[in-house]
């Protein structure tokens, strides 16, 4: 118990953070102006979440040990890196948030309850190994956003943006919760090492039933993810929300929702490649994935709004990472058929939220007393009246476009060279129409450089949001893009070793008999290699049927 | 078991009746009756529940449903406050025709699963030794403090952060910049209640 209580340690700090925000808000002094601390102290809590996370990755607990509380939770590598990536958007949401919330007349404690809340449901929903788990966690998270979307009752479109999206996102958790449904009447188990274990000896009688689960189950996470043509809501959640939360949206849910969406896809569904499924799953994601970066392109070309700008720019993104989900590589302990995701997805999930938090902090800076001036002519003057913001937003324009020395075009190179490597470049068509649409995309992005430096200022004086951890986070993201950017290769390592460890010791474990007469050997020799590290055992949990 | 089959023949009849009178005039033609007649529709259902060895579904079924959800209900059809006249007489559409042809196609489904059954398919004897707990609140309660401990402490969570949001989206006081005049002794009211702004006074 206490050892899988230690294995949960980064998910109970975010939750210890919001509970101490929402219990101990009411005692502090009157006015708002105190409310500001709860953002740097919520922010060294994520930080904190951060470290232990590292710290775990350090010590080494291998796979064999980390699935904690009945196989519901696990603390591997993969999760491992998730949470940390997670815990920092909330990080930098917390840093960005304070003052511009004060100046937006909403700067009330819970605000920043909601944002740990909404971190921790995101960190449980990429450490989860069950359904159910991966399910309530999704739920946590989007509850919290919704709420966050609409927390500047204030404004008509705040309100409008969440009652859209809470509306169109509970239709989506019902199709997960019915394709969980299915996938729990097939396999008679909730958790993925079941799920997978079951459709691995599936009949094929059971294919129709184990096509439409699939189906759903993709259906709700290509909704979270805002692909078309579930990319509706999109656009209005985003330049409605408050610009932090759309920050913190764009970021935190692609992250945890592509966490998850890797997870189910090569843990549970598709346990020896894609097509094992009796549904073409690859050819399904990769089409969607160019119709959806191609509309999200083209949309975004037209868009005066950075905000709205910035939701079609996210859309298409999410195009690039989804033709990312199906460049799969042979799993490294189990051998031929059994598939694990590449490095490129969650690499590139790191740019991503990187450039976004950036784009978005700096332009939480134009939120003084109350307004929103994001349209694009009200950006001209930015580079001088305000450098400092003016240089982090065009930074993270650049990352998002791909262009080198930053984040954003590692990103995209090792996407591209992931694309690249799956079976004879099968998928060389779809990368020539990625790489078109980053050429398109670039457009777009570097009107708003153009607007920030070479438009003439506006008569009117303008006055920016400024505080000291605003400039922390806006400094911190723009030194991270950079400094990734030109050392990526240790980032890369840690993002394939994360991505190559989908599959818990445990799930590996039960495949194993599943397979050849060498297979046991190579289990035992991996189960061998972590013993310098000193872990408790853990008991092998109740509801996995022994082989 | 006569008597047992006597008890289900009277609770299977009143959900039939409850539920066909809620759907069909005079009662149908009112929210409030229909919300009514859904309750005693619950009830009869958690019934049968009951006589399915489903004890704690049966209570499940009443506090949650007859409770929780059929107080939403009453809400809903409180806040739209729908006059007779505002009601349509009801109209064959597309929707209907897809939504009842998804019914019959359901009924027809069940049918002949009874028919399957009733020509000596394997059935499951409750009552015996093996399903002696099944149902019941202990199994019930060691399952979902045992195996399932994690998703219930999460749902816990869950419900804080629903509860939380839909405090703070509701009832926290505004502070408008161009709130129209008439308007501002109902706004005073409500920022009594909070007690910052209260205290800020």
């Amino acid at each position: 118990m206490l050892h899988d209580l230690a294995l949960t340690t980064p998910l109970l700090i975010l939750l210890f953070a919001g509970l101490f925000t929402l219990v101990v808000d009411p005692f502090l002094p009157a006015g708002d102006q105190s409310r500001r601390f709860w953002g740097p102290f919520n922010a060294a809590m994520s930080a904190a979440a951060i470290v232990a996370a590292a710290l775990m990755w350090k010590s080494g607990h291998h796979e064999m040990q980390t699935v904690a509380f009945g196989a519901h939770l696990s603390a591997s590598t993969y999760s491992l890196f998730f949470v940390s990536l997670v815990s920092l958007v909330g990080m930098m949401t917390h840093l960005s948030s304070p003052k511009y919330m004060l100046e937006q007349g909403v700067g009330y404690g819970e605000y920043f309850a909601m944002v740990s809340f909404a971190t921790f449901g995101m960190a449980t929903m990429v450490s989860a190994e069950s359904v159910i788990t991966l399910f309530i966690s999704l739920e946590i998270m989007s509850m919290a956003i919704y709420v966050l979307v609409a927390f500047k009752r204030t404004s008509i479109a705040s309100v409008e943006a969440g009652m859209k999206y809470f509306i169109m996102g509970s239709v989506a958790s019902a199709l997960l919760l019915y394709g969980m449904a299915f996938l729990y009447g097939l396999s008679g188990g909730t958790t993925f090492v079941e799920i997978q274990r079951a459709l691995v000896t599936a009949k094929p009688d059971q294919a129709v039933w184990l096509g439409l689960a699939v189906l759903l189950t993709l259906a709700a996470f290509l909704f979270k993810v805002a692909a078309v043509p579930f990319h509706m809501w999109a656009p209005d959640a985003y330049e409605g929300a408050p610009t932090t939360v759309t920050g913190f949206m764009a970021s935190g849910v692609k992250v945890a929702a592509f966490g998850a969406l890797l997870k189910i896809l090569y843990a549970a569904l598709a346990g020896q490649g894609m097509d094992d499924l009796h549904l073409p799953v690859a050819a399904i994601l990769s089409t969607v994935a160019l119709v959806t970066m191609t509309v999200g392109n083209l949309l975004a070309l037209v868009q005066k709004n950075v905000k709205r700008m910035l939701a079609y720019s996210a859309i298409a993104h999410a195009g690039y990472l989804l033709l990312g989900t199906v460049a799969s590589t042979v799993d490294p302990v189990l051998g031929a058929p059994y598939a694990v995701p590449g490095g490129a997805v969650p690499f590139y999930l790191i740019g991503y939220s990187l450039a976004s938090l950036a784009g978005f902090a700096a332009l939480a800076s134009l939120g003084k007393n109350g307004e929103e001036l994001t349209t694009e002519h009200q950006l001209a003057g930015l580079g001088r009246r305000y450098p400092f913001a003016g240089a982090v937003l065009s930074l993270a324009m650049l990352s998002l476009a791909g262009v080198p020395p930053t984040l954003g075009f590692f990103g995209k190179l090792e996407l591209l060279r992931e694309v690249l490597a799956v079976d004879n470049a099968k998928y060389l068509p779809h990368a020539i129409i990625l790489v078109l649409n980053s050429v398109v995309s670039a457009y777009y992005y570097l009107r708003v450089t153009v607007y920030v430096y070479m438009r003439p200022e506006p008569k009117v004086e303008r006055e920016y949001v400024t505080e000291p951890s605003l400039t922390w986070a806006m400094g911190l993201a723009a030194a991270a893009i950079l400094a990734i950017g030109v050392m990526p290769g240790k980032a890369i390592n840690v993002a394939t070793l994360s991505a190559h460890a989908v599959r818990t010791g445990i799930a590996t474990k039960n495949l194993v008999h599943l397979r050849g007469p060498d297979a046991p050997a190579k289990v035992a020799e991996v189960a061998a290699a972590p013993q310098e590290a000193p872990a408790a055992p853990v008991a092998e949990p109740a509801v996995i049927p022994q082989p | 078991m006569p008597t047992e089959l006597l008890v289900f023949y009277v609770l299977a009849a009143g959900v039939v009746l409850s539920t066909a009178a809620m759907l069909l005039p005079p009662m149908g033609r009112n929210p409030i009756h229909s919300a009514i007649a859904l309750i005693v529709s619950f009830f009869f259902l958690a019934g049968i529940y009951a006589l399915l060895s489903a004890h704690l579904l049966a209570a499940v079924q009443i506090i949650v449903y007859a409770g929780a959800v059929m107080v939403l209900f009453t809400f809903v059809i409180m806040l739209l406050n729908l006059t007779p006249d505002q009601i349509r007489e009801p109209r064959i559409t597309a929707t209907t025709l897809i939504g009842s042809g998804l019914g019959l196609f359901v009924f027809g489904k069940l049918l002949s699963a009874l028919a399957l059954a009733s020509n000596g398919a394997k059935s499951v004897d409750l009552n015996d030794g093996t399903h002696a707990t099944f149902g019941s609140v202990t199994e019930v309660g060691r399952m979902l403090y045992t195996t399932f401990l994690v998703p219930f402490e999460l749902v816990s969570v869950l419900l804080l952060v629903a509860a939380v949001g839909a405090v703070v989206l509701a009832k926290r006081s505004l502070k408008y910049k161009d709130r129209p005049k008439k308007e501002a002794p109902a706004a005073h009211a409500v920022a009594a209640t909070d007690h910052d702004t209260h205290a800020a006074h």
